[in-house]
């Protein structure tokens, strides 16, 4: 009987959202010319905090079927979700608000910070005067209400769920909607992340003093942090035979997902790399390819001194030190999104692919030469075939994603 | 069992998953451990349909004790009696982690709001800030068990106990681990009563607030889920999306607080009463357009 644990799981919808633009086609344009777009946040904080640069999205433009009021009122990441997925619906050929659908969708989508944006808001009117503190602030702060919108918006009716598990939070969303296509459950989902900056976020990664205020520079000697950002992204994944049933082209596939947790440390890495090296390893047996067959990874990257030096021992265990593919990591053009940044960079690795160009480690264009990164110095044309994510988390949780070239048509034409 | 891909579930009915539980846990108000409930139960549960009330019990809030626990500590405690069960199925490699909390740690994040608003943040507490984080109490729990598989903090927004059988039935049958540890833990703070005291006084509606007025389970609740046909087995649970068969089911006449309180609570009652040859069935949550039922029962010979 053929292992349908392996096969490949189909991308034919993909929406992102963040510093670098709104959509596929804006993103993709800034990040192939690494375009910076980093600078302290908008909104009024702590003094503290308001000269650290941060990666914030531009103004988002409200869906016409969400009233000025309704809008105003969701949590940014719900915002950030919503305009992501809406993306990702036009692109797969799928009705958005459809009354009924033939079949249920599934939903596995990741947020960290939920609503805090609001949570703040509330707070500080709750410290002020209790009894007159707008409640109703705290009607969105739920990281399960981003599926409520998605799933009442669209009609998406199959199993859902929504991970919580940091940084690698929509890595594993995207995990389980291959699982759930793989084993039957579903013929279609749709998995990604969304998160919002927010005071709370800023101020506790600079209370752990691993933020970086100029901006992140990944693998590079002298790193000193992460760039806080903010964005979604969300992909929309099916059988080959649901693909092949509604004539859409694969813009890429996923082939396979490891999924591994260090049990080590709160925060910090373990230091050998262990289980990421597993991660990755199973992600590339899931696929059946080799580290050789890899020719691009969008490496986790983060810029903080531990996180890179372990990322690079096991890149360099499952690689080699020779052998490497070009590697680059992406966060000091969209920030640190925390949990979307697993399906951010499943997004950009999968533009890549399509596109043949390599987008560059930007802020670091040469890495500390003990750590022995391959790292991308400017953007580079070359056509791969295979590419692999890394994302690990706060709790040691390890991620890896193997994506593979699609055949669809680019999202420019839409 | 490393490298089995069987089907986990025991027919083909369209959302109808079945698993295997192999171990239940508890650290929730008023119970410090597996033990307690189940002599409270034994004592407690009728299985017949003209049982009288069942008595509640009577013994003190475990978030009220002096050396007040942590949410990542019940979780820790519920786990620690799931996990000698698990270890005799599967390797920490093949072990995966799925963690539930409504609120996550209230009180930490409450300390890490107000130090980042004292004093313009000069004092952000790191400690309180990572405690805050949902994910921090299953991090604790993964390293205190030496678990490597997959390890995920989960937010659903109905059916918490289908909902994460769904979960756990999904990594089973994609054969990324031989046992899967749930574990759901929240507990009522003094800043979530303030909370539903201002969301009363302002009349906002049930559905409106579903955040604030859910359910919670006081403490942590634990269960270890294999796949069905495991032969050691303490129950067997299955999800369905349409009604169970009720012939199948005994009235189980349980105590108010379990009937009334957090399903994880009767699941974990439901796995204990079915050694002894009963069932329970409820309807474990529903959407607009999906109803999700959970039945736990003795598993096949």
């Amino acid at each position: 009987m053929r292992n349908r644990l392996i096969d490949p799981v189909a991308v034919t919808g993909m929406g992102i959202v963040s510093n670098q633009g709104v959509g596929c086609s804006a993103n993709w344009h800034s990040m192939i010319n690494t375009h910076e777009h980093l600078a302290p946040w908008r909104q009024p904080c702590e003094p503290k905090l308001a000269g650290i640069n941060v990666a914030q999205t531009p103004e988002l433009p409200r869906p016409d079927d969400l009233p000025p009021t309704l809008w105003q009122s969701l949590a940014g990441t719900q915002r950030l979700a919503a305009i992501a997925a809406d993306e990702a619906i036009r692109m797969a050929a799928l009705p958005t608000r459809p009354k009924r659908r033939p079949e249920p969708i599934a939903l596995f989508m990741a947020t960290t910070v939920c609503g805090m944006d609001l949570t703040e808001q509330f707070y500080r009117q709750y410290r002020q005067q209790r009894q007159t503190a707008d409640i109703a602030l705290l009607k969105r702060v739920h990281p399960f209400e981003i599926n409520v919108l998605l799933a009442h918006r669209h009609r998406l009716t199959g199993p859902r769920w929504l991970c919580m598990s940091t940084c690698v939070s929509s890595a594993m969303a995207i995990g389980a909607a291959v699982d759930s296509i793989r084993t039957g459950q579903t013929n279609m989902a749709l998995a990604g992340g969304a998160e919002a900056l927010c005071e709370v976020v800023l101020s506790g990664f600079s209370a752990l003093k691993l933020v970086a205020p100029e901006g992140c520079t990944p693998f590079a000697a002298g790193r000193r942090g992460i760039t806080v950002g903010e964005g979604s992204a969300v992909l929309v994944l099916e059988s080959l035979a649901s693909a092949a049933a509604r004539r859409v082209q694969p813009l890429a596939y996923i082939r396979g997902v490891g999924m591994t947790c260090d049990a080590y440390h709160i925060t910090g890495p373990e230091p050998t790399g262990a289980q990421p090296i597993a991660a990755m390893r199973q992600a590339l047996q899931q696929a059946a390819l080799r580290p050789d067959d890899i020719g691009y990874v969008n490496a986790h990257g983060t810029g903080t001194r531990d996180n890179d030096a372990m990322e690079a021992r096991a890149l360099n265990a499952v690689f080699g030190s020779r052998t490497q593919p070009f590697i680059s990591s992406t966060k000091r053009l969209t920030g640190h999104t925390f949990a979307s940044a697993g399906a951010i960079e499943t997004v950009i690795s999968a533009m890549a692919l399509q596109h043949g160009v390599l987008p560059a480690n930007a802020g670091a264009p040469q890495a500390d030469p003990t750590l022995s990164v391959n790292v991308i110095a400017q953007p580079t044309e070359r056509r791969v075939e295979h590419a692999l994510t890394c994302n690990f988390a706060f709790g040691g949780n390890n991620t890896s994603i193997v994506i593979s070239r699609g055949t669809g048509r680019t999202w420019e034409t839409l | 069992m490393t490298g089995q891909t069987s089907d986990c579930a025991n027919n083909n009915a369209p959302g109808k998953q079945a698993l295997g539980i192999l171990s239940v846990g508890i650290c929730a108000s008023p119970f410090a451990h597996i033990n307690q409930f189940k002599q409270w139960l034994d004592r407690n549960t009728h299985a017949s349909q003209t049982a009288t009330a069942a008595s509640e019990p009577q013994t003190p809030d475990i978030f009220d004790r002096a050396d007040r626990p942590t949410i990542a500590d019940v979780a820790a405690d519920a786990l620690r009696q799931v996990a000698p069960a698990a270890a005799t199925v599967a390797t920490a490699e093949r072990t995966a982690l799925l963690y539930s909390s409504v609120w996550g740690d209230i009180p930490a994040t409450h300390e890490y709001l107000e130090s980042m608003l004292a004093d313009a943040g000069k004092f952000a507490s790191p400690r309180a800030f990572t405690r805050s984080i949902y994910s921090t109490a299953a991090a604790m729990a993964a390293i205190a068990l030496g678990i490597h598989g997959p390890c995920q903090t989960l937010s659903f927004d109905f059916a918490p106990v289908a909902s994460i059988l769904g979960a756990a039935y999904t990594l089973l049958a994609a054969d990324r681990a031989d046992v899967v540890l749930l574990c759901w833990a929240d507990e009522h703070s003094q800043v979530l009563q303030d909370l539903q005291l201002l969301a009363a006084n302002a009349g906002l509606g049930h559905a409106a607030h579903r955040t604030i007025q859910q359910t919670l389970l006081h403490g942590a609740a634990a269960v270890a889920v294999t796949r069905y046909d495991y032969a050691n087995l303490l129950a067997t649970c299955t999800t369905t999306t349409h009604p169970p068969d009720k012939d199948l089911n005994t009235t189980i006449n349980l105590p108010h607080s379990i009937q009334q309180g957090h399903s994880a609570l009767r699941l974990v009652a439901g796995a204990l009463l079915a050694s002894g040859g009963q069932s329970l069935s409820w309807l474990d949550g529903q959407d607009r357009a999906t109803r999700r039922w959970v039945e736990v029962t003795r598993p096949a010979q």
